[in-house]
């Protein structure tokens, strides 16, 4: 079998020679695992590479669970870095993201923990000045009703709901971050929805 | 007065209806207007869900800034010295430990093992006095330069060379890992007690004999990074057993656990594009 002249090179784990949009394209096109590999070996641009791909989901299942979007981004700025301390924990199974979500689980059940003994700081809303305003208060009232509505639901439940459906996870992987048996999640997840109907109707949603 | 079918609906939007009742389900959903209405509801809620709560007057930095915000902070933890970075718990659990005595050849031991796995990542530095030491070397156009400095051609050879400085005979074993850590390649070597060329596993080249047969083979496996492994050990290593133990997911961590107590330095690989296309497919 016959090779072409260029198959095989380096990338520099330190001395970093090759251009960056060519070692990005290239970063971009590794899996999660092999980025986690280059991660563990120090490569930060692999490791930043990881980390845009998967902030959104992270941030926004952080906003939902505690309610806001500034709180969030403090969460999941802990996420990566608890993330980049255990790079060297990780086993390349194909686990990713159970091993992401587990550091996102245990840092928002932490700060759940902390929201119930210190006293919510209340957030200023400006008053709205045209219709653009308007319509963006109307979008965030509904958007805070809902989120209320999500913050009443058990943390149990909620947990299983937010990673079902706002970090869109299956049943098994759930089951596996949460440690629980995959009937028991959907179980969860049923339970969440029902009361969620229950108070969406009474909020008139 | 509520529909029978209240819950069922539930279990349609979330996909868990079973199919022996999805044909009834779906026959009341189609007739029934208000479960119509509370499914298309349910699906809108559980859609945004996905999206961060809307707050007047605060928005998600951007992706780009959040994620430098990120690599700023660990890179300034990275800069820390590692003392710094111990988790308080930790120390509380070495100060048991030292208390409990013997703890201070415990410790020594453990440092130099950090030593040893800090040296072992990417370029390998001088280490100290009579321990062994590897280098991966670069031969192109009759210039040797170390690997890892910058791309390498398929006309490339890539070249291990190690030293035992110790007055005790050491044995030394090469191998690589492929991306979902199979063993593709291993070569021992003689024990060497002074520097030591070996062609080294992921050479590339245009020759037809058995070695490059061997390199080929290195490069054969999945897709993505290769690791390139050298082990100096003070007992035999036999390529056989290393095969056997460190096959599939978790093999490159596996290296550390199987020799830990010897000198371990390793090199990432990566080919330029995929195999199926190198291979001309």
């Amino acid at each position: 079998m016959e090779r072409g002249p260029s198959s095989a090179r380096v990338i520099p784990l330190a001395a970093n020679e090759t251009p960056a949009a060519s070692r990005a394209a290239l970063l971009g096109d590794l899996s999660d695992d092999e980025l986690m590999q280059l991660s563990a070996a120090d490569v930060n641009d692999a490791f930043a590479t990881l980390l845009l791909r998967h902030e959104r989901r992270v941030r926004n299942y952080c906003a939902t669970w505690c309610g806001s979007v500034a709180l969030s981004d403090e969460i999941a700025q802990e996420v990566f870095v608890d993330l980049w301390r255990h790079r060297h924990e990780y086993q390349s199974a194909g686990r990713f993201e159970a091993y992401l979500f587990t550091f996102v689980r245990n840092r928002c059940c932490s700060s759940h923990r902390k929201a119930n003994v210190e006293k919510k700081l209340e957030s200023y809303t400006p008053a709205p000045r045209d219709a653009n305003q308007l319509q963006q208060l109307l979008e965030s009232e509904r958007s805070q009703r809902v989120n209320e509505a999500i913050s009443r639901l058990r943390p149990k439940l909620r947990e299983a709901l937010l990673m079902r459906y706002g970090a869109e996870l299956d049943y098994h992987e759930i089951g596996r971050i949460i440690g629980i048996p995959e009937s028991t999640v959907r179980s969860r997840v049923f339970l969440a929805i029902c009361e969620l109907k229950e108070w969406a109707k009474e909020m008139g949603l | 007065m509520t529909c029978p079918f209240e819950l069922d609906v539930v279990r349609w939007v979330t996909g868990d209806t079973r199919v022996n009742e999805l044909a009834r389900v779906e026959g009341h959903i189609s007739e029934c207007a208000s479960c119509r209405a509370k499914a298309e509801s349910l699906r809108r809620m559980l859609s945004r869900l996905g999206e961060p709560p809307a707050e007047v007057g605060v928005k998600q930095s951007a992706p780009k800034v959040f994620v430098a915000r990120v690599m700023e902070t660990i890179e300034r933890e990275a800069r820390l010295p590692p003392k710094a970075r111990l988790h308080p718990g930790f120390l509380v659990a070495a100060g048991f430990v030292l208390a409990l005595g013997g703890a201070v050849g415990w410790t020594a031991h453990r440092m130099s093992e950090a030593g040893r796995a800090r040296q072992s990542i990417g370029l390998v530095r001088p280490g100290p006095e009579r321990s062994p030491s590897a280098v991966l070397m670069l031969a192109r156009d009759g210039q040797v330069e170390r690997a890892g400095a910058r791309p390498i051609r398929a006309s490339d050879t890539l070249v291990l060379r190690y030293s035992n400085p110790a007055a005790e005979p050491r044995y030394f074993l090469a191998f690589v890992l492929d991306a979902v850590g199979n063993v593709t390649w291993a070569r021992t070597a003689v024990e060497g007690s002074h520097d030591q060329a070996v062609p080294a596993p992921a050479v590339v080249g245009a020759q037809s004999d058995g070695e490059v047969k061997e390199a080929v083979a290195a490069l054969g496996g999945a897709n993505g990074p290769r690791r390139v492994v050298a082990v100096i050990a003070d007992r035999p290593l036999d390529p056989v057993d290393v095969r056997q133990r460190l096959q599939g997911y978790g093999a490159a961590r596996a290296v550390r656990e199987l020799f830990k107590d010897a000198f371990v330095a390793e090199w990432v690989l990566w080919p330029e594009e995929p195999l199926d296309r190198q291979d001309g497919k």
